[in-house]
Parts: C-alpha cells; sequence; structure tokens
C-alpha cells in the first residue's frame, strides 16, 4: 500500500481553486468574503494574477445587462439568432440579471470600469439590446491584491493533470511543477475547476487554453454538454493570425465581388457561421483567395464603432494593444493593400456540464468559466463568445457569482476528504511515464497533426458523418501516440505531453458530440442533414466516459419553463444555407 | 519562430517578464531570465511590456505554421498549392 507522505508535497484547503484565472480569483475572493474561515488555495500553471485567457489579453470588455435593458427583447432575439433554440432560457436569464452584480463586485475591489461623466455605464453603439462595458487589462491585479488581503494561497507553475475522487467525489488532484517536476498532491473538501476552454493551441493568443480541466474532469467521469458546439472561427490574417473582428463586412473574392452579401445579413452583432461557410465555398469554387478591405473594416463593426475602446482611459489596454499593432505593421509579412483573411480557428471547447449553481455532475466539483460555457447550457447552439463579444469575462464573472453560496456552504460543510493513496500513487505513475522514453515522438508534431483535424473548416465548419469520423479515427491515431511521445527530459515537455492526452481527448469530446446530432443548427452545420429539426433535436447532447467507454445520451430540454417559444430565422436556414451550398 | 531576446546588462532580475509569461517561454535560472521555448511565444508581449528597464524585445518571425484551412488536395480549384 502506497502512502501519502513518500508522494511529495501535500497541501490542503477547504477549497481548492484549479486555474487562476478570472473566474477563480472572483470565486476565491467570494468565498472569502461569505465565509473567511474557509481556507482558499488557487493552484495555477503559470502565475497566479497574470494568467487567464482573455482578463489581460483581450479587448478589455465585457457584456451587461442594464436595469434599462430589456431583457424579455433580449432573450427573444438571442434565441431566435445566437441559442438557435438550444439555450437554457431561465439560466440566461439568471446570467443577465447578475451581471449588474459582477460590476458592483469588480468596482468594489477596484477595478476601471468605463463609465460616462454622468456616472453611467460606457456602452458601445449598434447594440441596442446589451451593453458592452470596457475595463483596463490590469483586472485579475487588481483581485489578486484583494486575494492576498483575504489570505487566499496560490501555488504557481503547477500543471494539475487529474482529479483526486473518493466514489463520485472530487476530493482533490494531483499535479507536477513545470519548472522542477516536484509532484504536489492537493486535497480539498470543495473542488473548483476554472482551467478554462480548449482551443488546441491553433490560435496564438488562446494558446493558453488547452482543455487541462476538461479533461481531467472527462477522465473522473463528469458529463459533458453541448460539446458540439467547440467551433468558433474568428477571421484572421494569414500568416501572423492577427484578429479580424468585424471584418466579415469588408471581405472580397477573386472577382472582386462583395461576399457578405451572400454570407451576412444586413446586421450581426458578430461574427457567424454564414461568412466562415462562404469563404470555404468562394474558395472551393475556385474563387479565393478571400481579402480584405482595410478602410472598410469598422463599417458596422460594434467593438469600433465611435472609437469605443480607446477614448477611456485605460492604461493597460492601451499599452497592449498599440504593442501588439506595432508588432504587426513592424513584423509581419502580409499587411498590405487588400491582405488575405482565413477562417481563423479558435475552438472554445467548454463543456463540462453544470446546473445552475455551477454543480458539475461530480460531487465536490464546481465548474466555472470557459471550462462550462457550452456545458452549462444557457448559450446554446453557438460556441463561446456565444456571438457576444465580452461575455467571456461575464461568464467566468457571473458564474463564479452563481457558484458562490453553494460552494461555500458545501466547504463549511462536508465531512474531512479521504484521499486514496494507491490512487494517487497510481496518477503519479502516469504523469511521470513519458519521462522515463528515452527516444519517441516529438510532442509538437503530434500536436500539429491534432490540429490538422480539428482547424480546417472541412472538419469544423462543415461537417458531415464522413468526415467526423475520419476525424475520430485520426484522433484515435494521435490520442496513440500519447504513448509514444517524449520529453527528452524536459518538465516544460512533459506538461506538452499531458496537453496533447487532454487536447486529444476534447476532441473525441467534440467530434463524438457532433456525429450525434443529426440536425443542423446554429454553428452546427451538418451537409447530410442540412436542416434544423426541432421536432427531434430540442435536446442536448450529453457525453461521458463510463467503464473506459464513451456513452452518448441526449437530454431533452425544460422548454415547458421557457417563455419564448423557439423560433427559426428564414434568413440563415434558408437564403444563407442555399447560398452556402 | 518567434525571436525574445534579453540584454542581461540591462536586467535588473525583478521576475516580471518570467511572470507574465503564461505559456513558460521564459524560465528562471541563475539569477536571470532565460528564454527557453520560444515555440510556445504568443507574441502577446507582455513580457516586453511589464520589464521596467527595457530589457526584453519581443520579434514576431511570421507567418506562423498552422494548418492549411483550403489545400489542394481538398479543394481542387484552391489557389493554394499541396
Amino acid at each position: 500500500m502506497a502512502s501519502l507522505d513518500t508522494n511529495g508535497e501535500v497541501h490542503s484547503a477547504d477549497v481548492l481553486i484549479l486555474g487562476a484565472g478570472l473566474a477563480g480569483y472572483i470565486v476565491a475572493n467570494r468565498v472569502k468574503e461569505l465565509n473567511p474561515e474557509l481556507s482558499v488555495l488557487l493552484v495555477e500553471k503559470s502565475t497566479a494574477g497574470w494568467s487567464g485567457s482573455k482578463a489581460n489579453k483581450g479587448a478589455g470588455v465585457m457584456w451587461v445587462m442594464e436595469e434599462k435593458d430589456d431583457v424579455g427583447k433580449f432573450r427573444e432575439y438571442y434565441s431566435a439568432h445566437h441559442g438557435h433554440g438550444l439555450e437554457d432560457q431561465e439560466l440566461l436569464e439568471k446570467v443577465c440579471g447578475t451581471t449588474m452584480e459582477m460590476v458592483a463586485h469588480l468596482e468594489r475591489w477596484g477595478v476601471n470600469v468605463a463609465r460616462e461623466a454622468d456616472g453611467s455605464l460606457a456602452r458601445s453603439g449598434l447594440l441596442p439590446l446589451w451593453a458592452l462595458c470596457a475595463f483596463d487589462l490590469d483586472i485579475l491585479m487588481k483581485l489578486r491584491k484583494v486575494a492576498l488581503k483575504y489570505g487566499v494561497k496560490a501555488v504557481d507553475k503547477t500543471q494539475v493533470v487529474d482529479l483526486l475522487t473518493q466514489g463520485n467525489r472530487v476530493v482533490g488532484a494531483v499535479g507536477f511543477d513545470i519548472t522542477n517536476g516536484a509532484f504536489r498532491t492537493f486535497k480539498a473538501k470543495a473542488v473548483v475547476n476554472a482551467t478554462g476552454s480548449c482551443c488546441w493551441m491553433v490560435a496564438n493568443m488562446w494558446s493558453s487554453a488547452r482543455g487541462d480541466g476538461i479533461a481531467a474532469a472527462w477522465r473522473a467521469g463528469a458529463r459533458m454538454r453541448n460539446a458540439e458546439f467547440s467551433n468558433f472561427y474568428n477571421l484572421g490574417l494569414r500568416g501572423n493570425q492577427a484578429a479580424m473582428v468585424g471584418s466579415q463586412y469588408a471581405l472580397y473574392n477573386a472577382d472582386n465581388e462583395w461576399i457578405a452579401k451572400k454570407y451576412c445579413p444586413d446586421f450581426e452583432t458578430d461574427v457567424d457561421l454564414g461568412i466562415i461557410l462562404g469563404m470555404e465555398k468562394e474558395v472551393r469554387d475556385g474563387k479565393g483567395p478571400i481579402s480584405f478591405e482595410e478602410t472598410e473594416l469598422f463599417y458596422k463593426n460594434p467593438l469600433a464603432v465611435g472609437d469605443f475602446l480607446f477614448r477611456w482611459n485605460r492604461p493597460q489596454a492601451k499599452k497592449f494593444w498599440l504593442r501588439l499593432w506595432e508588432g504587426e505593421g513592424k513584423y509581419t509579412s502580409d499587411r498590405s493593400w487588400r491582405p488575405e483573411v482565413i477562417p481563423m480557428f479558435i475552438g472554445e471547447c467548454s463543456p463540462v456540464m453544470t446546473d445552475h449553481e455551477m454543480r458539475s455532475s461530480l460531487e465536490g466539483m464546481w465548474a466555472l468559466g470557459d471550462t462550462s460555457r457550452s456545458g452549462a447550457g444557457w448559450a446554446g447552439a453557438v460556441p463561446p463568445p456565444s456571438r457576444i463579444r465580452g461575455s467571456g469575462i461575464t461568464w467566468a464573472a457571473v458564474s463564479s457569482l452563481l457558484a458562490e453560496k453553494s460552494l461555500a456552504e458545501y466547504a463549511a460543510s462536508a465531512s474531512e476528504p479521504e484521499i486514496d493513496a494507491d490512487q494517487v500513487a497510481r496518477l503519479k505513475e502516469g504523469i511521470y511515464a513519458p519521462m522515463a522514453r528515452e527516444k519517441g515522438l516529438d510532442v509538437r508534431e503530434s500536436t500539429f497533426r491534432l490540429q490538422e483535424v480539428i482547424s480546417p473548416p472541412r472538419y469544423s465548419a462543415r461537417k458531415s458523418a464522413g468526415r467526423i469520423q475520419e476525424s475520430l479515427a485520426r484522433v484515435a491515431e494521435v490520442a496513440a501516440e500519447c504513448d509514444q511521445v517524449t520529453p527528452g527530459g524536459d518538465w516544460h515537455v512533459l506538461g506538452l505531453c499531458h496537453d496533447l492526452k487532454n487536447m486529444a481527448q476534447c476532441a473525441e469530446i467534440y467530434f463524438t458530440s457532433a456525429l450525434a446530432r443529426t440536425e443542423s443548427r446554429g454553428w452546427h452545420y451538418r451537409e447530410d442533414f442540412p436542416k434544423r429539426d426541432d421536432a427531434t433535436w430540442r435536446k442536448w447532447v450529453d457525453v461521458e466516459l463510463k467503464d473506459g467507454k464513451v456513452v452518448v445520451s441526449a437530454t431533452p430540454l425544460p422548454v415547458e419553463r421557457f417563455k419564448t417559444p423557439a423560433v427559426v430565422d428564414p434568413w440563415f436556414y434558408e437564403t444563407m444555407y442555399e447560398a452556402i451550398k | 519562430m518567434h525571436v525574445i531576446t534579453i540584454d542581461h546588462d540591462l536586467c535588473n532580475s525583478c521576475k516580471r517578464c518570467y511572470k507574465a509569461c503564461f505559456n513558460d517561454v521564459i524560465v528562471w535560472e541563475e539569477e536571470f531570465p532565460q528564454v527557453r521555448y520560444p515555440q510556445e511565444c504568443a507574441t502577446c508581449n507582455w513580457c516586453e511590456l511589464s520589464c521596467p528597464d527595457g530589457a526584453v524585445k519581443v520579434i514576431p518571425h511570421n507567418p506562423v505554421r498552422i494548418p492549411e484551412p483550403y489545400p489542394r488536395s481538398f479543394y481542387p480549384l484552391s489557389y493554394v498549392a499541396g
């Protein structure tokens, strides 16, 4: 029998939070405010306060529903054009109703949220149904300062690999220090999984989102939901992946034809699947490349109208964006007149299923932010950011606020967890197994092979049973390579080996769910089932691992409790579908 | 591959660049930051922006390697060879 003491450092806490991004810090601070007696420990793969995939390297905007905004009208609009009838309307309303609470907490903690001279929240134009509010990119530093004052502890540079379980209850986690390989065991009454989404390391700015927590939850038996919507594409410049948000209205094919007229409605709040499928069709028809007329970029772009992002005093954001643009202009290969734009795959697999208080299907584990964005059900048939820019930040915060009460109460009353030393020893052996291989495959090359299956539009935008099955077979091949990759004695590369395994499992979850949904809806387009089928498919696709096998099921939405009936947008399902054939 | 340079004559060993890197590109060794894994650099520039002494520079080398969205093998009329 193994002993816990001989297995490296053991850290204990009442609440263990995996991932020190925005969700991790907000829930840490709120738990301490609700019950200062609870000990809270953050575990972070990089450095707490600097990490998080969106908070300190995004546009610095958040989605807010103010009191003056009509939630009923928003719900109707969202259901028709974003959720496509697959959204949990009850949770959607709860989310809307919590956004002002989010703003209040952030400002109380010192975060700089942009306001007008009269004190009202600064809103972007062209978005009549919701507010897009700006904040500065030092948000995590502000939250870290509060956390330190409250006595929240953090362990940095630690890659959590697996969860520890006691029956169906999650009681901790194990991982290793990516700088020196030290093994660490974490023991807790309650565990928060806030490690973010899986973006498969394709788009550079999202490359820290590697599905660590999602795959660990999957292996522990957590149920996943809505994973077929893991296919977010932005529009980006070929060569440097600079995101061209809003550029769908400024694209031309090789015949100099303005293509938005075929694939975009007169106005859309954010990029939709139509332009992605449309660009792919143009190339299929020999009308590529698709180029971008820079002078038209800000046309109908809610993020840019009225210089929205830069009329506020946001020193960190200004510094960040000016430097990014300087780098792009100075070093990028293609910033010429009408540079080429391609569908830039981002992914955002975020399927850990939760209830309305962010409890996962595993007792003692809550899943927040991009870990559960699709899995919570409110977003519906659209990958993050649900065609609402700034909603990633908002969901990280709001999911934390929805979880805080049940989490704090559970942690205060739950029994002391029992750690199975044999389980720890077994998982430890698995963590270090790649280090024993002196020769093997290059993990970065295997990762690229996985990206080749995930990111091209023919697999993740224009789907069919044949191509999904081909994808699953290729994912299985990459998964098999996980037993052949070698870190070459390097702890950082050992981390990449585990990332590969996690990303392959997220890909399996994604394509398995996509195969199950035999209809087209929102961002899930099936060439072999090109109709939306409300009679059969107002259901969520759920997948879970049982006895080593992937089990797929479908859960009907509780539509009897919804206020808005399903509406089929004729432009999307008729005009656009006809255009992209 | 992107290039990150650190001028150790200017560096005051404050560790900010090391902490700022969310992809573990910069490691800490012998009291100084060292660029060890540029393959994972996202060119976010936070290491450079965090340095109070101007010791860090990020030089993106594009194009980056990503899977081709429209290979000729699947798109016979594609403008992309291969």
